[in-house]
């Protein structure tokens, strides 16, 4: 005798447990992320210089006086934008892979990540050419102040990044969307913009040439508190335009036949999602560069985890973005310390030999 | 409840599919589609789906266009399992047939949904593999997941395409039997896209049989399925056999057997005689 309702819940209890493990890991890795580094602050200073910033009449100051100006003007920033940014490229690549119902598509294979790159080097080489000392530029904004530069970085990249997903859903539409067609049609995308980067990247002159190359390794170095209170609104809308849709998701990965005769409205749900992760994984990436790996294998880390339903694999797929990047970007911070590693490498390496594991150790999802 | 399909021309892009295809289906009876491939049953009953839309005439519910009903309680009436599956790696059977509730549940499904899937599952017997997942399933029971889920979106109407291709004997005569009762019980209405003839004949009230996107046969199951039906639709020849549990078509030959044995003739070795096919076209 089976009784459904047991195992839905005993099902629910599980894909719960799950979130809030990686919300528990995300805390975790943050106060050690905001320990660790060239100055070493203790894990007690640290609590005590967040809670003293936020309740300075309950909360004694850290006894190292120098936990305060660090964790807040540096490392604070810097974690916040590699959760920020790990968030954005997770639920987009769950959104990416739902909506067009293939495992392999992220904001890189999709050739979003190029395209979101071209319209950044764009802004580098060309941007003072075009604004002239606009481009130079201050806003102030709510105590922040925010360099005009970044504004129309993000703009440009936006504007290449939908661009490329409109191109990719242009070809995958009049071939009747085979699943390798969308793959092939990212990839050449991608191509094209590589080619408009290299030749940025061969006219500009050196400095703009070393702020190019830079950004396409990838990084937080561009963290900020302006930075950040940009992006936090920004991610924080798009996944909840996101999340409410996960019932529909789930209706869409039974085809989209299946999903229209359940009273969905396919494209119109596909293309708004697709603009919608676009534009947050384009601001994202304005300030970190370009960033791969954690669009695809984040979804797919999950779904061994707790499967397809699209309600926690959405936000799953969000913490586990973040975890996977705070982690490297930590590590890439203190492993050769002073120098300082591209996130990208740590982040290949330990994510690329965890997810092996996963693959080898178990072929079901009843991970417990 | 009935279904009024309208002078209804479809297709894609500039070729059309269906030329003017009218009918009707009232709940309480079993519909089936018959004719070769490519004759425009898949089309037909996605557009009954609301899946696309005519080029020209109309599908109506109770005297009202699909197209204007708002999706989510269409979607409430009219249930449509496709010939082929799509699904994701790693998608629970359970999560998978919660998928024929999105039109009835909220953000959580409700002890109600939960009853009803277990319901569905019960039916097409996968209730042990609920916990699996889809991609670990052999075709059949794929088959029979993809039909639960039809079945967990309780309809009026039922729009299957091919629901039985995959499942073994027993299966498909325990599937057909299930919609037969679901049919008079429940009051429902089906319309079924198969091939099998003998199936069809003993389970559907009614047929209709398309060639080249247009009506050419319809009536009541048992008067309309003949030798004369199977040559003209299909091409075929064939006999119907009567016994005490029923009629049964037993198709022989193909009727262009001509064409293709000159082919066949030349090589010595061919078992077909040319006195075969002088015999066929008498």
């Amino acid at each position: 005798m089976v009784d459904i309702k047991t195992i839905f819940e005993k099902e629910k209890k599980r894909k719960e447990k799950f979130v809030f493990v990686l919300v528990v890991l995300l805390i975790v890795s943050a106060i050690f992320a905001l320990s660790v580094g060239s100055v070493y602050i203790s894990i007690s200073d640290v609590l005590h210089a967040i809670g003293h910033s936020i309740f300075p009449n309950y909360i004694s100051a850290p006894v190292n006086e120098i936990a305060i100006p660090i964790i807040n003007t540096i490392r604070s920033p810097r974690i916040l934008l590699a959760i920020v940014a790990g968030i954005s490229l997770g639920y987009a690549g769950t959104v990416m892979q739902s909506t067009l119902r293939n495992p392999l598509v992220s904001p890189f294979t999709l050739g979003l990540s190029s395209a979101a790159a071209f319209g950044a080097a764009m802004t580098i080489v060309a941007g003072p050419l075009i604004f002239g000392s606009l481009y130079y530029g201050t806003v102030k904004f709510a105590g922040q102040i925010f360099y005009n530069s970044a504004l129309i970085m993000i703009v440009f990249a936006f504007v290449c990044g939908l661009l490329s997903i409109y191109l990719v859903c242009l070809i995958s539409s009049r071939q009747k969307a085979s699943q390798s067609v969308i793959i092939l049609a990212g990839v050449v995308i991608g191509y094209l913009f590589q080619a408009g980067i290299t030749f940025l990247k061969y006219v500009s002159d050196d400095s703009a040439l070393r702020e190019v190359t830079l950004w396409l390794m990838g990084g937080m170095w561009g963290a900020s508190w302006a930075s950040v209170l940009m992006l936090i609104p920004v991610v924080v809308i798009c996944f909840y335009l996101i999340e409410r849709n996960a019932k529909s998701f789930n209706a869409m990965m039974n085809g989209d036949d299946v999903a229209k005769n359940l009273g969905i409205d396919v494209e119109k749900l596909r293309r708004n999602s697709l603009i919608i992760v676009t534009i947050a994984v384009s601001a994202c990436m304005a300030f970190t560069g370009v960033i791969g790996f954690i669009g695809l294998m984040a979804p797919h880390i999950c779904r061994m985890f707790i499967g397809n339903d699209q309600k926690y694999l959405i936000i799953a797929s969000a913490l586990l973005g973040a975890v996977i990047l705070l982690i490297s970007d930590t590590v890439a911070r203190v492993i050769m310390n002073p120098m300082e590693l591209p996130v990208g490498v740590i982040m290949y390496v330990i994510g690329g030999i965890f997810f092996v594991y996963l693959i080898s150790a178990r072929n079901g999802r009843q991970i417990e | 409840m009935r279904i009024v399909v309208d002078d209804v021309k479809q297709g894609y892009g500039d070729t059309e599919v269906l030329h003017g295809v009218s009918f009707t289906i009232e709940t309480g009876k079993i519909l089936s589609l018959l004719g070769p491939n490519g004759s425009g049953k898949s089309t037909l009953i996605k557009t009954i789906a609301g899946i696309s839309r005519p080029k020209s005439g109309s599908v109506q519910l109770d005297n009202k266009d699909i197209f204007e009903i708002e999706p989510s309680k269409r979607a409430k009436v009219i249930s449509y399992v496709p010939q082929a599956y799509s699904y994701m790696p790693y998608t629970s059977v359970l999560e998978t047939v919660l998928i024929g509730r999105t039109p009835h549940m909220g953000w959580n499904p409700s002890e109600e949904d939960l009853k009803i899937v277990e319901h569905a599952l019960k039916n097409m017997q996968i209730e042990d593999l609920v916990e699996k997942n889809v991609n670990e399933l052999s075709g059949g029971q794929r088959q029979r997941v993809f039909i639960a889920r039809s079945l967990a979106q309780c309809p009026s109407f039922y729009l299957f395409d091919e629901p039985t291709s995959s499942l073994d004997l027993k299966y498909q005569l325990e599937t057909m039997d299930i919609m037969k009762q679901m049919v008079y019980k429940d009051n429902i209405g089906v319309i079924i896209a198969i091939h099998d003839l003998n199936l069809a004949m003993n389970f559907s009230d009614n047929v209709i049989a398309l060639k080249n996107g247009k009506i050419r046969l319809e009536g009541t199951a048992k008067d309309t399925i003949t030798e004369n039906f199977v040559s003209e639709i299909y091409g075929v020849n064939a006999s119907i056999i009567k016994n005490e549990n029923g009629q049964f078509i037993l198709p022989y030959e193909s009727i262009d057997k001509s064409t293709y044995s000159k082919y066949q003739s030349n090589d010595k070795n061919s078992i077909t005689s040319s006195e075969d096919v002088v015999k066929i076209n008498d």
